[in-house]
Formats: structure tokens, C-alpha cells, sequence
């Protein structure tokens, strides 16, 4: 039995020396074999990746024949998560993810060999950025200073983060952390707790023509600094607003409407801000952020449709924005059917598609026909220009059952 | 020999069979009951095509079994019989423009809201005489009136939209009892049954029940999140539905949060809900929707599977 054991032994022995020794075989032909075609200058530039400045092509690489394209051992992320997991794992779990980082296309920012720029970079970061973000080529007169110095990485975190906009941690937190919060910069703010404010609402974080980097569309008290218009009145939250917009209620006092409660502020700050915005009417943050606060399913849905409506996040192009007397508060009233909104981009197409109004009556509840009958804009759908069916038979067969 | 290893065996098989019997018996145990709630389905549809125009709210005269339904955009109340057959409608002699929910107040008067002017409408259905009012809270705050609802000594109780509180009026519409969401949150609808409140807290998913005086008895959070929670309904033996209106769907929960089912698509065919606006349980304990995107009230009924 003894002797038996030690055979085996051996013998294992013998195979896993034997796989050593055929690896480091391929090993140093890779070391040795791969720089007589492929031109070294390329992998030795200024900052090289490890395995190749380990000459380990075969990592990533497999020198004879693989699946993919580049002789690669697996596709996109795959491969560099085998190395760089716990980034992978932080881009999958994070809230908010940058969308290459997101789809796996580490190659679209990194350069997998070797580079001049840090971090492996395609290019110097600020052009590497804007290679995308291009809206925020277009000089403005003041500038952020990280934002001119080319530094987006001292707010941003390229790959995933916890807060909105990929930044690095909580808008006014991160502000402070170089603007502290001094006596002079508290009282500019009416003596408010800095830590408390939203920095993001009144100022532009990259660029802007304004001084102080405030954004471009201001309400007007704060814009002529009388900020006690509004901060001295003790009219109440609401009526604030109200005291100098008293006809905007009316179009409150509908059967629908977007009357928010809030009791601590007045309501119309739900989705607008009281100081400076990037937006018409004041609105909070890009079109159809405000809407997104209390909206977010009908914003997840919409992610998944296949066929999605162009600008299907400016809500503002359809929907009432106050008071509708019409489901969904699209634009328009009900003598138009609830199709205003469609009609306003859509206006010859009753000349030749499916009668609507009262031409044509939906068997399915009785209703007059609109576009909503048969389309479904807002949520998007499977089926091409937003059908609720198929277009070939699917969708009129719910009508037209002897089709 | 033989005789020992037929008894192991034995043993062995009779412990195996033990295992797999309290196995089953666990498993049975943590198997949520949902394949046994009870199916809902759809008894009854009223009005006709064509005769409201999005209702938004009802009513239900449990005592002479009849529905009420406000349609908002005619500025009408119209009253159907329980098979759904149309009795009667009502303008208050034009003084409805945009009704959006209605109450029974002493019998032959009515509390309605009227959207249009942000004012309750006192009708008494009898003399035909419209009163108006426009209750303020305590510190003087016009309330953007919401859903209304009375208790069985009269007693108006109005939610107010700016605030997300519900308050109870008196006689002379001052505010008596506030009714708050006191973990933050805004109410979004509510219900009297008996001599309870049950408010929906929309934020945080919660329901509330309170004692008609004001006071809370127990906060419930809902242990399945919802889109947009719009409406609750609450029956009689507390079981707990809520409207989900973005998902077109009814939940059930018992009356500690747990979710016990669900029912409902989006659609405009019978059954399917299309910008559902209330839930409302009537006399029979059949669950009333008022399906505003479809123009209709749909009446479900329990059937046990």
C-alpha cells in the first residue's frame, strides 16, 4: 500500500512539473516571440500596462487561435474584470454609471498597452471627456477652474458612483471642499447653513456667461439682488409665489393637477427653483429631471421600450405641466380629443392613417379614438412607431375581430 | 446477519421518510399563501358609453344601494341604481363646473368639491339650494381641497392637498382634528370605515389608521413597493387594497403591510384599468374602481378559487 502511495505521488508529481514547465515554455516564447512582428516602440511609451510590461501578451492574448477578435481570451470587460474585479463589481452595483464603463467599452477611454497619459488614457482627459460631452466645448466667459485646468476627475469618477452626474460625492459637499465655508460666502448666502444648500441649483458647475458661474435664466428679484421680495414676505410657503403670480392658481384649479404638497416650502418648488436655472420657466435641473422626482417608474419603463419616442424625456413638449381636466394632462383640451400634443409635430397624419374623434368609436370602452389608442408615445413599446400591437395584424384585430 | 441489516434498513428508511415529511412540512410553512387568495373579477360595468366623460370620484348610498359618480368634465353628479342602470343626473343648477369628489352629508344633503373654484359646494338635494364655502386651517391657510369624505355622525373630514394632512370640520368648517403623517409625508387619499381613518402616504408607502379624534393607532408600511400609489380602499375585515394607478394594478395587504395579492393591466378592454382614479368597497363588499381613462366605474367581486 505504502509503495502504491508513493508511486501515485510521483506520478502527480511529475505531471504538475511537467505543466510548469510547459508554461513557462509558452511564457518565454511569448517574451521572446511576439516583438518580432509586432513593433515594441508601441507597448513602451510612458505609462505601460502590467502584464505587458511583464511581457505577459498570453494574459490577455492567446498567440494561436482565440474566439474573439485580437486573439483575446474573452470580449470587452470580461477580459479586464478578470484582473480589475472589484472596479467591475463597483460599476454593476453603483447607483449611477458612466455609459461606456456601463456597456463594457473600457477601450473607448483606456488604452490596453501602453500610453503617455496616466491611468492608461486614450488621451489627456479634458479631451477625452469632451470627446463625447461635446455641449461643453463652446467657450464661455467664466470658467471653473478644475473645468479649465483640465481636471474632471476632481469631481467626477469616470467609472461609477453613488451620486447624480458621477460625481464624487454629495454636489455641496464636494463644493465645500475647496470653497469653505467662510464667513464671506455665508453671508452672500443670506447667512443659510451651507451644508444645506444646493450649490448645483443656482450655479454651473463647468462654465457660464454670468459671473459667480450662476446659471443663465434667472428669476428676476434674485437677478435685480432684491432678495427680500421673497425672503421678507410672511404671506406664507405657497403664497409666496402666489403674491406676484396670482393668475398661475387658475391653472391649478383643474380636476388634474400637479399640486404637490410640501409644507415646509411652497409647492411650485417642487419643479421649479426659485433663484437660476439652465431652463425655461425655471425649471430644476435637465428637461425632465423635475418630472423624474415623482415620475421615476414611468422613466425606468421607458428605458426598457424598444421603440421609444424621439425627446421622450422632455415631458414638456406633450404633457400640461399645472392642471389638465384630461388623464395623463396631456396638452390641449378635450375638444381636440387629448391629440394637441401629437397634432403639434404630427399634423398631416389624420390625412391618411387610422379616423379618429367622433368618426370613429373605440369598441373596447366606448370611447372616441385618438392616438393613444393605438399609440403609446409616452412609455414606448415593442412594436415600430410605438404601437401597442403589431402593425401587420396584432394591433387592429383587437377592433376589427373578422380581419 | 440477514435478520440486522433488513432492520437498519428499515430504520434507515423510516428516518429518511421522517426527513422528507418535516421537509414538506417546512416548506409548506414558509410558502407564502398567495395561490390561495381569492380571484376578482369583473361583475359590473356602468355608466354607458358616451354618458360621463373621465369620472374622477363616486360615492355609494350603502343604505338605498345606489352609486354616485362625478363627472368633472360635464360638471355633473348622476346616480345609477346597483345593476348599474342610469336614475339620474344633477348640475346644482349650473353651479357645478368641475366636480371632483362628493359626500353624503345628513340625509338629502350633499358636500361637493368644486375644482374650479377650490370651494365646497353644500347642496341640499331636496330645496335644490347651493351653499359655498372655502375652509381655511387653523392658522388661516386656504386648504387646496382634495378628496372629502363624512363619518356616520356627519362629521366632513377634507384632505388638503397643500399640506398632505387630512383635517376633520366642524359644523361651522373650522378645523377640529388634524390628521398627520408623523414619520414625514404627505396623505394622498383616505377612508372612513366605522369609526376609523385610513390614510395613504404616498412617499414612504405607508398607511396610517387613526381614531376619528385625531389620533393615531398604528403606522403600517407596505412591504412591496408600488409605483404611484394613488387610492386605498379598506374592508371590513381591514384587509388593506391600494391602487396602484402608473402600474394599473390593485394590491391586497392585511393589515400589518404583508402583501397578499395583486389584480389587474392596463388596458381598455373589461377588467383593465387605464388611469384608474378610486377604490371604494360598496354594501356587497364588491370593490368599486373608478376607471377614469376608460370612462367608466368597474365593479369587482371576489371569486373563490
Amino acid at each position: 500500500m505504502n509503495l502504491r502511495a508513493t508511486q501515485k505521488t510521483a506520478a502527480m508529481l511529475c505531471a504538475v512539473s511537467a505543466l510548469l514547465l510547459c508554461a513557462n515554455m509558452a511564457c518565454a516564447a511569448t517574451k521572446n516571440s511576439c516583438y518580432a512582428c509586432h513593433d515594441k516602440a508601441a507597448f513602451t511609451q510612458k505609462v505601460i500596462h502590467l502584464p505587458v510590461a511583464q511581457q505577459r501578451c498570453d494574459q490577455c492574448h492567446n498567440p494561436h487561435l482565440a474566439r474573439y477578435a485580437g486573439l483575446l481570451h474573452k470580449q470587452g470587460a470580461e477580459l479586464c474584470a478578470g484582473c480589475h474585479a472589484k472596479l467591475t463589481k463597483q460599476i454593476k452595483t453603483q447607483q449611477y454609471a458612466h455609459q461606456p464603463a456601463l456597456q463594457g467599452q473600457c477601450n473607448s477611454c483606456h488604452n490596453p498597452h501602453a500610453t503617455n497619459q496616466t491611468h492608461l488614457l486614450n488621451d489627456e482627459s479634458h479631451t477625452l471627456c469632451l470627446s463625447c460631452h461635446d455641449e461643453l466645448r463652446t467657450p464661455e466667459k467664466f470658467v471653473h477652474a478644475p473645468f479649465a485646468q483640465g481636471k474632471c476627475a476632481t469631481c467626477h469618477d469616470a467609472h461609477s458612483s453613488d451620486n447624480p452626474m458621477l460625481l464624487r460625492s454629495q454636489a455641496n459637499q464636494l463644493c465645500l471642499g475647496c470653497h469653505q465655508s467662510t464667513s464671506k460666502l455665508s453671508t452672500k448666502h443670506l447667512n443659510r447653513d451651507m451644508n444645506k444648500i444646493d450649490c448645483l441649483e443656482c450655479h454651473q458647475p463647468h462654465q457660464a456667461d454670468n459671473k459667480a458661474l450662476l446659471r443663465g435664466i434667472q428669476h428676476q428679484p434674485f437677478q435685480q439682488g432684491k432678495c427680500q421680495v421673497c425672503h421678507n414676505n410672511n404671506s406664507g410657503t405657497s403664497a409666496i409665489c402666489l403674491t406676484c403670480h396670482p393668475d398661475i392658481m387658475a391653472s391649478f384649479n383643474q380636476p388634474l393637477n400637479h399640486v404637490i404638497p410640501d409644507s415646509n416650502t411652497s409647492f411650485c418648488f417642487s419643479c421649479h427653483t426659485p433663484h437660476a436655472s439652465q431652463q425655461k420657466g425655471l425649471l430644476r435641473g435637465y428637461p425632465g429631471e423635475a418630472c423624474r422626482s415623482c415620475h421615476e417608474g414611468k422613466f425606468e419603463q421607458r428605458k426598457e421600450s424598444l421603440h421609444r419616442h424621439p425627446n421622450d424625456n422632455n415631458c414638456v413638449d406633450c404633457h400640461q405641466l399645472h392642471g389638465s381636466s384630461m388623464p395623463a394632462m396631456p396638452k390641449g383640451d378635450r375638444q381636440n380629443n387629448g391629440d394637441t400634443a401629437c397634432l403639434g409635430c404630427h399634423e398631416n397624419h389624420s390625412n391618411f392613417s387610422h379616423p379618429t374623434g367622433d368618426k370613429a368609436h373605440d369598441p373596447r370602452n366606448g370611447k372616441a379614438m385618438n392616438c393613444a389608442s393605438c399609440h403609446d408615445p409616452c412609455n414606448g413599446t415593442i412594436y415600430k412607431y410605438n404601437l401597442r400591437g403589431t402593425s401587420d395584424k396584432g394591433l387592429c384585430i383587437q377592433c376589427h375581430a373578422g380581419y | 446477519m440477514r435478520g440486522i441489516d433488513m432492520k437498519n434498513i428499515t430504520i434507515r428508511l423510516i428516518i429518511f421518510h421522517l426527513c422528507v415529511v418535516t421537509l414538506l412540512l417546512a416548506m409548506a410553512a414558509v410558502t407564502p399563501v398567495y395561490a390561495k387568495a381569492p380571484e376578482w373579477v369583473s361583475e359590473l360595468i356602468f355608466p354607458a358609453p358616451q354618458q360621463v366623460s373621465a369620472p374622477l370620484a363616486m360615492a355609494i348610498d350603502s343604505e338605498r344601494q345606489r352609486y354616485y359618480v362625478v363627472d368633472s368634465q360635464k360638471g355633473k353628479l348622476l346616480s345609477y341604481a346597483g345593476d348599474g342602470a342610469a336614475l339620474a343626473d344633477f348640475d346644482a343648477a349650473g353651479a357645478l363646473q368641475h366636480p371632483t369628489d362628493m359626500s353624503f352629508a345628513r340625509p338629502g344633503k350633499l358636500w361637493v368639491v368644486e375644482r374650479e373654484r377650490n370651494c365646497l359646494l353644500y347642496i341640499d338635494m331636496s330645496s335644490q339650494q347651493v351653499r359655498e364655502f372655502s375652509p381655511v386651517t387653523s392658522s388661516g391657510k386656504h386648504i387646496f381641497i382634495g378628496h372629502i369624505a363624512c363619518d356616520s355622525d356627519h362629521r366632513l373630514y377634507v384632505a388638503d392637498r397643500f399640506s398632505g394632512r387630512i383635517y376633520a370640520l366642524d359644523d361651522n368648517l373650522q378645523v377640529v382634528y388634524a390628521f398627520a403623517p408623523h414619520s414625514g409625508g404627505h396623505f394622498i387619499d383616505f377612508k372612513i370605515v366605522g369609526k376609523q381613518l385610513w390614510a395613504l402616504e404616498r412617499e414612504q408607502q405607508a398607511v396610517y389608521q387613526f381614531t376619528l379624534d385625531g389620533k393615531q393607532q398604528q403606522r403600517i408600511t407596505l412591504d412591496r413597493p408600488l409605483r404611484f400609489p394613488y387610492s386605498i380602499a379598506v374592508d371590513k375585515t381591514r384587509q388593506l387594497y391600494i391602487l396602484d394607478r402608473a402600474s394599473a394594478k390593485i394590491f391586497h395587504f392585511t393589515t400589518a403591510g404583508k402583501y397578499v395579492a395583486q389584480f389587474g393591466q392596463k388596458g381598455s378592454r373589461r377588467g383593465q384599468l387605464n388611469y384608474a382614479a378610486q377604490l371604494m368597497f360598496d354594501w356587497q363588499q364588491r370593490l368599486c374602481v373608478v376607471n377614469q381613462g376608460n370612462d367608466l366605474i368597474e365593479v369587482f367581486s371576489q371569486q373563490h378559487q
